[in-house]
């Protein structure tokens, strides 16, 4: 229950204490997480193998990467991508309507 | 998901597939194998541990049981994650939408008399009110949904594979039922064929014969008529309902279902084995192949009826209680069979074991219209 002591415009008190679905809202979030990190380690295996067989790369050609044109192209529309498929599980926990009614149909 | 060099993926196949989207199905893959697998078998020890004896019963007891809960949760949000997702195939479609739409609309005027759409047709609300499979507006509604589905169907994984495989088996099994009885089919219909790969399979397997695939939706039927161009599959696809068809009295050789019956309420069933006896000829043959009889006793009747909820396929349920035998009987049917089977195990019996791993078990069953 939310304490009464505690503005609940502050959010202490929760997001939405006593909610049950809170949990299926936070483990949404975080196997939209699990997700992208597995992307990403993906997308770093494939770099390493690639760089492993052309015959590796050095840390100032990575500095550059980062201050070039592409990674902040990049990064600019990963900003704005990440944190919304991140979560979306939160405002949306359950995409699908509820059928269950039909499960008497004759 | 094999990747395609631009430009050389067929116009039925043309999504701009991407590594990350590969890679991020390939998690969710690997997500639902722990809940087929480990969390499934977890699942079903607690539930013979419960010692509940009816689904209701079993329900009850493991409703508040944390692995049971996780397994319903995975079990409906891993497929919404699988749709729409950052990386999931309706969000990556919708983002593909212009040049998809424009395959899909070169074919609506199809001159050819192989595609047959009906935009005066109802589509049935058993359909439009249950978003299959929980796929985001079904396949009724956008006949760009076509694509979602094609993807989902046919680039699942990095490692690629035949997606016809289990299909072409179906359709062989077909064609031994047809030996069996003594059919040389010359028209066969393959009715809620969605986009049609198992009218074409039945195709591959009976080349002889006529085929004419149906369904409700037109975006499959659009879709489906690319595939089978590109195929140079000869079938005719028609948007009509299994309770309606626009053929003939006595004018089919083998009306055929794949996976459509679990998609229907049962007094749709009803109406539809009902056009089935209509349209076959003396000596015909009905077959459908869906998920009939479930093994594994209560603990198998309460997991299918869970995923016949959470996957938005209400009907899965009603199916395991739909006397297929009797209302073939009550239509003239004879020589009715009902077979639990697979590609790896056929003509199974109806065990109460459970496999090891949760897969759906389907049954292969037929009729003959007696031949006088």
């Amino acid at each position: 229950m939310p304490d009464p002591e505690i503005p609940s415009i502050t959010g202490l008190d929760g997001l939405l204490p006593g909610d049950p679905r809170d949990a299926a809202r936070l483990l949404g979030v975080v196997i939209a997480l699990a997700g992208e990190v597995f992307v990403l380690k993906a997308q770093v295996a494939r770099l390493t193998t690639a760089l492993k067989e052309r015959g590796g790369i050095d840390e100032d050609a990575l500095n550059r990467a980062e201050s070039s044109p592409a990674f902040r192209e990049w990064i600019t529309a990963e900003q704005a991508t990440f944190g919304r498929a991140l979560l979306r599980p939160f405002t949306h926990p359950d995409e699908a309507p509820n059928v269950s009614r039909f499960l008497d149909a004759k | 998901m094999q990747s395609e060099p631009a430009g050389s993926a067929p116009t039925s196949r043309a999504w701009q597939d991407s590594f990350e989207a590969r890679a991020y199905q390939s998690f969710l893959a690997g997500l639902k194998t722990h809940w087929g697998g480990e969390l499934y078998r977890d699942v079903v020890a607690r539930a013979k541990a419960s010692g509940a004896k009816t689904p209701e019963h079993i329900e009850q007891h493991m409703r508040s049981d944390p692995a049971y809960r996780l397994y319903g949760w995975l079990e409906r949000r891993v497929q919404q994650f699988k749709w729409t997702g950052r990386w999931g195939f309706a969000t990556l479609v919708d983002a593909q939408r212009p040049l998809l739409q424009a395959h899909l609309d070169s074919v609506a005027d199809d001159q050819s008399g192989k595609l047959q759409l009906d935009p005066t047709l109802d589509v049935p609300d058993y359909v439009t009110a249950t978003a299959t499979h929980q796929q985001p507006g079904g396949l009724w509604q956008g006949a760009i949904n076509a694509y979602v589905l094609a993807w989902y169907t046919t680039g699942l994984s990095f490692a690629g594979g035949d997606p016809d495989e289990l299909v072409n088996w179906y359709a062989r099994l077909i064609r031994e039922r047809c030996a069996e009885a003594g059919i040389t089919p010359r028209r066969i219909v393959d009715v809620g064929c969605t986009g049609g790969r198992s009218t074409r399979a039945i195709r591959r397997a009976i080349p002889t014969a006529d085929l004419i695939g149906c369904d409700v939706c037109d975006g499959p039927l659009r879709h489906g008529r690319l595939r089978s161009i590109e195929e140079d599959c000869d079938v005719t696809l028609a948007q009509w309902r299994a309770e309606a068809l626009k053929l003939a009295n006595a004018s089919v050789d083998v009306l055929a279902s794949h996976w459509l019956y679990h998609e229907m309420p049962p007094a749709a069933i009803h109406r539809s084995i009902t056009e089935a006896r209509r349209v076959l000829r003396p000596g015909g043959l009905f077959v459908a192949y869906d998920m009939v009889l479930i093994p594994g006793g209560a603990i198998g009747q309460w997991l299918q009826t869970g995923y016949a909820a959470r996957n938005n396929e209400p009907f899965a349920h009603t199916l395991t209680t739909f006397d297929f035998p009797s209302a073939l009987r009550a239509n003239g049917f004879v020589d009715i069979q009902l077979e639990l089977t697979s590609p790896h195990a056929r003509r199974q019996s109806v065990s109460a074991d459970l496999p090891t791993r949760r897969i759906h078990p389907m049954t292969f069953v037929s009729a003959l219209v007696p031949r006088t």
